[in-house]
């Protein structure tokens, strides 16, 4: 069983519109340079896959201050870490479920990096344009 | 009329909040089911609890059973909220005792149609 972009794309659209009540749109631009706050999550067992919510300021803040009903300017950045790592919570356990099998999910981790790192070619990928910044969803083996 | 909220995530307890007071109850929160336990224990008119899976320190499958295993909360409403989809970790929970079982992402509607399907007792809404 594997999983492709675009149901990558459509079980991420699917966790902002539901949760959150925001529609975010595909965009074909790629992550920008810009510093980007990215959350991991691993699925091990029968499945090994890392899952990579990568948000430039702008989508995290966003995320944020949806999840949390406060003005985007209002948001701390550990409301924007916790609001991030429960977007890649949600969407780890949606991948580990069309996954099937049996899996462990792990607690979702922080990390700020410079930019996307490419050091291992994902299975899937969705990009969004999210308040004038980008979100990305990554399908990785791990 | 309390409402105990146990998830790791500030975000989604953030959400589960909205949802819950506009239903009448007041919110207690917890970020691990260690920390919920205490809660449960030190808070008498608790109706109804929804417990996240996946917490560090205890998760909720450990919380639920740990409650379970006390008769005093046999009847306790219990409700998991939780990314876990698949149908053997649905019947998994089932197993350790919660009354339902909601899959992240969900909607308020969702989340209230559980509610009455249990019987959880709502508080009047002001
Ligand atoms: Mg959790």
């Amino acid at each position: 069983m594997n999983i492709n972009s675009e149901q990558l794309a459509e079980l991420t659209r699917n966790v902002c519109q539901a949760m959150l009540g925001l529609d975010i749109t595909p965009s074909p631009s790629p992550a920008s340079s810009e510093t980007q706050l990215t959350s991991k999550v691993c699925i091990s067992g029968q499945w090994n896959r890392t899952i990579e919510v990568v948000a430039s300021p702008e989508a995290a803040r966003c995320l944020a201050a949806t999840m949390f009903c406060m003005d985007p300017s209002e948001v701390a950045a550990s409301e924007i870490e916790d609001a991030v790592s429960e977007v890649a919570n949600m969407i780890g356990g949606n991948v580990k479920g069309i996954l099937g099998g049996d899996c462990e999910l792990s607690l979702p981790s922080i990390e700020s990096q410079s930019s996307v790192t490419l050091e291992t070619e994902p299975i899937a990928k969705a990009t969004f344009d999210l308040d004038n910044g980008v979100l990305q969803v990554l399908l990785k083996h791990s | 009329m309390n409402a105990l909220i146990v998830d790791d995530s500030r975000a989604m307890r953030r959400i589960l909040r909205g949802i819950v007071t506009q239903l009448g109850f007041d919110v207690i929160e917890a970020s691990n089911g260690a920390e919920g336990y205490d809660k449960l224990v030190a808070n008498e008119d608790i109706e109804l609890v929804l417990v996240d899976w996946n917490m560090p320190v205890m998760n909720g499958i450990e919380l639920v059973k740990k409650v379970r295993s006390e008769p005093r909360y046999e009847t306790l409403k219990m409700v998991m909220v939780t990314t876990e989809t698949e149908p053997q970790q649905m019947a998994r929970a089932i197993m350790a005792g919660v009354d339902e079982f909601v899959m992240k992402p969900f909607t308020s509607d969702i989340l209230i149609d559980k509610f009455k399907l249990i019987g959880v007792r709502m508080p009047q809404s002001s």
